[in-house]
């Protein structure tokens, strides 16, 4: 039988170990993507874990723990990874590119990806592709099409409105996409599109 | 009820919700019953549903490991 200690710090360790810490290895895939470099992401996980664990009291036992620590990693990567980088000032595709259902460029969207030129290419190519990509491109796609999150989930996580998460997952698969079907091209798996 | 006329950026757009699992099953039913008459739609279709599975299966994934996990906790216990 398992006893649960009573004691608050305790109680604290418990929480973190059953309920934040099973979410390390998905934490770490999306801290590998966004920084490309193991040694980055070794640091911004092992950061996210000490933050959820000093605000551990801000989390509500049973609730979305893996969408919280993504919040929590995300923010420290855009606060602290990017600003002692210098990495050049964030663009807003949003802004940048005036988006609605009836004007967007959807040339990508028609691509036929057929399931043999998938098959050709490697997953390193893949990720290289998705490691091309604008960082906030990369971000939605890596939330929704590699974790899983609902577009509710990602809005909360990357503080923008649902519609945004919509439209720029729609533009960073269409970038995606044909980012891989030029590969494709040049390799020659997809000769007869 | 007014019915739209067929619109394949629309449809596509929400092909993109269906697969994504953020339509109910009244607007999925619809969205299905509009894109089996519409080749384009059903192409892409298939075509996106091929990308989202390549994707989610194939994308290099990374795990922290054991070693980290245990390193972890020592620092929480440390605290």
């Amino acid at each position: 039988m398992t006893v649960v200690s009573t004691e608050p710090i305790h109680n604290k360790e418990h929480l973190f170990e059953k309920e934040l810490l099973p979410h390390a290895d998905a934490l770490y895939n999306f801290a590998y993507h966004l920084t490309y470099n193991e040694a980055d992401a070794n640091d911004l996980v092992q950061e996210t874990f000490m933050k959820a664990f000093r605000f551990i009291n801000l989390y509500e036992s049973g609730t979305n723990s893996k969408a919280w620590l993504f919040k929590i990693l995300k923010n420290a990567f855009i606060n602290e990874y990017r600003k002692k980088k210098k990495e050049p000032e964030k663009v807003d595709y949003d802004d940048v590119i005036t988006f609605s259902d009836e004007d967007d460029d959807n040339s990508a969207a028609y691509f036929d990806l057929r399931e043999e030129l998938f098959d050709g290419i490697m997953g390193d190519e893949i990720t290289i592709a998705l490691n091309r990509l604008p960082i906030d491109f990369k971000t939605v796609i890596l939330l929704c099409d590699v974790e899983g999150f609902s577009y509710e989930e990602i809005a909360k996580i990357i503080d923008i409105p649902i519609g945004t998460v919509r439209s720029r997952l729609h533009r960073a698969r269409n970038v995606l996409k044909e980012s891989l079907k030029e590969y494709a091209q040049k390799m020659g798996f997809n000769k007869e599109l | 009820m007014h019915i739209q006329p067929h619109n394949c950026q629309h449809l596509i757009a929400d092909i993109q919700l269906l697969l994504d699992g953020e339509l109910d099953r009244h607007k999925e039913n619809r969205v299905r019953i509009e894109m089996e008459q519409c080749p384009t739609c059903l192409q892409y279709f298939n075509s996106h549903q091929v990308y989202k599975k390549t994707i989610s299966q194939k994308v290099t994934r990374m795990s922290c490991g054991n070693d980290f996990r245990e390193n972890l906790l020592s620092k929480i216990r440390g605290l």
